[in-house]
């Protein structure tokens, strides 16, 4: 694999990346934010998976495995906060995850 | 040459999935534009040569864990009314630029990697020799050198499932 592909996979995941935190930051949503985390993460994966390219390594690759294992339990338990969250307030905005303190 | 057009073609689809994910109003219309972004990602992976990685990302995050995130939507019925616009003035302003700054950080920072050497003078081997992306690498390090954190995983599965359905069940009587 060549420096060039390199370069344009790593830019493509910088800019997933800063759509990513632009989603977390504009959107005042729980669910969207989990949206924008679901983009950054996989802007990581693709860092991760193109420097396994680069260097034939697969240990870049089970990185992405795992981190996709990850990915789908973390969805999961923030989605099931999401529920918690709707089913208390009937809304979703930020300021109802203060109720997660105690 | 050819691999760099196809994944400026595909990574154009992903970043622009992405941006329609954190514009669109509609929480339903946002999700289906993730899938988009999904699906864009997983041609880059397989233009990278990890068939295998694009197909699990194809088949958990596109199949799985945006179809999750669909069924939460549609049970917590989100309409597009109770969605904040997006806010106005320096509240949108600002997380524009830091963004925009982040991404010309990042892309400034990757600068240096041009200077890399091509592997095939690092490693003394043309790398299309090394089967990269194919299910034996990938499962013959799984289950020698990774499979105490392979094992850990599992674990944490399971305690995400058991959290999961501890979260969301009625409690009666509290």
């Amino acid at each position: 694999m060549k420096v060039e592909l390199l370069y344009a996979t790593l830019t493509l995941a910088a800019g997933l990346f800063s759509l990513g935190l632009l989603g977390l930051l504009l959107r005042r949503n729980i669910l969207l934010a989990f949206l924008s985390i679901e983009l950054m993460l996989n802007a990581a994966n693709l860092n991760f998976l193109a420097f396994s390219r680069y260097h034939n390594e697969p240990t870049g690759a089970i990185f992405v495995l795992f981190g996709i294992c990850l990915a789908a339990v973390e969805a999961v338990i923030g989605l099931g906060l999401v529920v918690r969250v709707f089913r208390m307030h009937q809304d979703l905005g930020y300021t109802n995850l203060s109720a997660l303190r105690w | 040459m050819v691999k760099l057009i196809a994944l400026g073609i595909f990574g154009i689809a992903a970043l622009v999935g992405g941006a329609l994910a954190v514009v669109l109003r509609d929480p339903i219309y946002a999700v289906l534009s993730l899938v988009k972004t999904m699906i864009g990602l997983a041609a880059v992976y397989f233009i990278l040569g990890a068939e295998y990685i694009g197909a699990i990302q194809v088949i958990v995050y596109a199949g799985a864990i945006l179809v999750t995130f669909l069924f939460v939507v549609m049970l917590v019925n989100l309409s597009p009314q109770d969605i904040p616009p997006l806010p106005r003035g320096l509240n949108l302003y600002g997380p524009i630029a830091l963004s925009v700054m982040w991404m010309l950080t990042l892309s400034l920072a990757l600068r240096s990697i041009l200077d890399l050497p091509n592997p095939e003078e690092v490693h003394h081997m043309p790398t299309d020799q090394y089967l990269f992306g194919t299910l034996p690498p990938i499962g013959k390090a799984l289950f020698t050198a990774y499979a105490f954190p392979f094992e850990l995983l599992s674990i944490t599965l399971i305690v995400g499932l058991i959290g999961a359905s501890l979260l969301v069940q009625k409690r009666t009587g509290v």
